[in-house]
């Protein structure tokens, strides 16, 4: 018996993998790793939703009443009381796109950012690749926006609103969505360790950016000669580009690609400078 | 020629002591902002200094030292939690390592859901945490309760849960830091046989700890740390020789503190073979005696009173106490180093004397060739009637021992006695 064991060791010898632990790694390498635990990652997935549904029976009822509300006091207070206009489809439709994006950016941005801080008894403790903890956290939002989407297809059937071929731009602008969120959430993340009071301002700034994103009100009341702040905010182009692809009556600027390769590019390097920090983060707590 | 499965090369580990605390944004600035004026160093502090050496596949280690010599150090970055300063680590296969049971368990979560978890976390795929899964919740024993939320398990069930996620599923090289302490002793016996089997297995074992005793037990071969250097490597016994040295000489305290301030505690660490109480000293004083001195003496150095030994030669322990009256005893232990009582007497203890009053020495011979060699304790204790301790110092005094021979006839295993054995052996047929 003994001696199977150690011939079947030693078959197994050839396929080990050697791996060096240095005080250097690569940004491809450390990409590679990550992508070696996507199971881990979706495991946290899913825990993260069973935890945050199974812990209240409420879960999934508040998670239909939250977009239903916003949807009506925004078509209320904007739509019919300020009369806000649109660059073409009906205000609620108009609104509630904005909101879905938007929603699921700040909780992307709310969720990674304090990924870190939540599990540090897990950075301490055991070793994977921590950069799965704020990615996984963003999955894990996703499922909210399935339900605003759901939600959405409803208030579209109601209006009679068809979509348009353009649908088939719609993952790009998602995956453009988590990017913006899980580059900022990503960033904080990792700078929450050394100054933990920098998630204190998150919810803050979340508040007060929703007010200089086009969420409530269309592109079209920025005067013509401010309209490059418009372009310098990605999460204008994504809501933008959101409602130009799906309901095909709002327009869609160029304009905004220069903002999209910026955040790409804000990714790479946070993705770098989380690779960067990794392992002080294990000593610092 | 077996493989290597793990190979240090040089290194060195350093802690910022200053960064160590979290600041906020604002006590940064304002720090910065101080330190040109002031020129503060920050404080260095090396957790681990130029450690090289070199795990063989199937090999099981264990690495000792006293606390702060930098071992979990050691096993975080070979864990990978931490990297090295400057070095390499280059390990051959898949590695896990618990530092702490239980940690990569969610409350929330079944028994059955913490297992698929934390298997992904020490890096396996879903179908192989599959293959294993029966195994084990056998182990752990927690068939009934694995889809309850762990929540509801007692500490018990989540250490057990936790050993056999890591002993079932099989990684070539495995990290453990002291944690098989715990639990009860069927279950320490349980992880122990594992231990021996994942051994036998030609898997590579990696122990963490301070009880020498345990380590002893399924280390082939240990690494001695102190100060974040590597003193020593080689055999359990010898290195446990060492280390048992090396905390006895433990400059700290010597030094620490000035003689006045030195508690009573902490002048008994050192090699001590006498000692003479104070008269105001109460403790040490029961309705039967008094005690005055102990001392523990070899016949042929009496005024030596050197606390070095030699194992072939007998040991005596005298006890110089006054006797008032009555039949409450006065008697010693003698403890290993890892605090094992290994044996002791009594005054009145299965004899049949009467004493008068006055100062007495009692003197007990300990025969030659019955401690081996090490590091052993001499307590006293005080009884009552019923030979219950009413008063016990267990680390009086400090002795070595020391065999003029060279013990390579010993197993590898540290033990603390070797009385001469009768040996024979007969042909049969």
């Amino acid at each position: 018996m003994l001696k199977k064991n150690v011939s079947d060791h030693d078959a197994g010898v050839a396929t080990k993998e050697i791996v060096t632990i240095s005080s250097r790694i690569s940004i491809i390498q450390y990409v590679r790793k990550c992508l070696q635990y996507n199971e881990l990652t979706w495991a946290l997935v899913k825990k993260d939703l069973k935890v945050k549904y199974s812990q209240t029976k409420l879960g999934l009822l508040l998670s239909l009443l939250q977009p239903l509300v916003s949807l009506f006091l925004f078509s209320f207070f904007f739509g019919n009381l300020m009369k806000l206009g649109t660059d073409g489809s009906p205000y609620p439709v108009f609104v509630f796109i904005g909101l879905t994006s938007w929603y699921s950016f700040s909780y992307i941005v709310a969720y990674a950012s304090s990924s870190l801080i939540e599990s540090n008894y897990l950075i301490k403790k055991v070793y994977f690749p921590k950069l799965i903890l704020p990615v996984s956290k963003a999955l894990s939002s996703l499922l909210e926006f399935i339900i605003w989407m759901t939600i959405l297809v409803v208030l579209m059937i109601f209006y009679g609103i068809q979509p348009s071929y353009r649908l088939v731009f719609f993952p790009l602008f998602l995956i453009m969505n988590i990017l913006t969120g899980l580059t900022i959430g990503i960033w904080l993340s990792a700078l929450s360790f050394r100054k933990r009071d920098i998630l204190h301002i998150v919810p803050y700034m979340a508040g007060l950016t929703i007010i200089v994103t086009p969420v409530f009100y269309p592109n079209s009341i920025i005067p013509e000669h401010l309209s490059f702040l418009l372009y310098c905010n990605p999460m204008a182009g994504i809501i933008q580009g959101f409602r130009w692809c799906i309901t095909g009556m709002d327009p869609f600027s160029l304009n905004f690609l220069p903002g999209f390769l910026f955040v790409i590019l804000l990714f790479v390097l946070s993705i770098w400078y989380f690779k960067n920090v990794e392992y002080k983060m294990a000593e610092q707590l | 020629m077996p493989n290597i499965a793990i190979q240090l090369n040089n290194i060195s580990k350093k802690f910022d002591i200053r960064s160590e605390r979290m600041i906020s944004v604002k006590d940064s600035i304002y720090n910065r902002f101080l330190e040109r004026f002031k020129n503060k160093t920050r404080k260095e502090f090396w957790a681990l200094k130029d450690i090289s050496f070199e795990i063989m596949e199937g090999e099981s280690v264990g690495i000792i030292g006293m606390n702060g010599a930098g071992k979990t150090t050691l096993l975080k970055i070979l864990s990978d939690i931490l990297r090295p300063t400057s070095g390499e680590v280059r390990i051959r296969g898949q590695l896990a390592a618990i530092l702490e049971i239980g940690v990569g368990f969610h409350q929330e979560l079944s028994g059955r859901e913490n297992i698929f978890l934390y298997g992904k976390m020490l890096g396996f795929s879903n179908s192989q945490i599959r293959s294993k899964f029966d195994e084990i919740v056998e182990f752990s024993e927690i068939t009934d309760f694995i889809d309850t939320p762990i929540k509801h398990y007692s500490s018990g069930m989540i250490m057990r849960l936790g050993f056999a996620i890591i002993a079932s599923l099989e990684t070539d090289i495995i990290l453990l830091d002291e944690m098989l302490a715990v639990g009860d002793v069927h279950f320490r016996t349980k992880c122990l046989n594992k231990i021996i089997e994942m051994k036998n297995n030609n898997r590579t074992i990696v122990i963490v700890g301070h009880d020498m005793n345990q380590i002893s037990n399924y280390c082939d071969k240990l690494f001695l740390l102190d100060k974040g250097k590597l003193i020593d490597s080689g055999q359990p016994k010898v290195i446990i020789n060492k280390y048992q040295q090396l905390i006895i000489n433990f400059e700290d305290w010597k030094e620490s503190r000035s003689h006045k301030q030195q508690s009573f505690i902490e002048t008994q660490k050192k090699l001590k073979a006498s000692i003479i109480f104070d008269h105001r000293d109460i403790h040490l004083k029961s309705a039967s005696f008094r005690l005055i001195a102990v001392d523990i003496i070899a016949p042929d150095m009496i005024n030596t009173l050197s606390p070095k030994f030699l194992i072939n030669k007998e040991i005596l322990v005298r006890i110089k106490a006054e006797y008032f009256s009555g039949k409450l005893d006065i008697g010693f232990i003698i403890s290993d180093m890892m605090n094992n009582r290994l044996f002791g007497d009594g005054v009145f203890k299965d004899k049949e004397i009467v004493l008068s009053e006055g100062i007495y020495d009692f003197i007990w011979t300990i025969p030659p060739n019955v401690l081996n060699e090490g590091v052993f304790k001499l307590g006293i204790m005080l009884l009552d009637e019923k030979n219950n301790p009413v008063y016990s110092m267990m680390e009086l005094l400090t002795f070595m021992t020391i065999d003029r021979k060279n013990p390579i006839d010993d197993f590898g295993l540290y033990v603390p006695m070797k009385p001469q054995i009768e040996f024979s052996c007969k042909a049969i047929d």
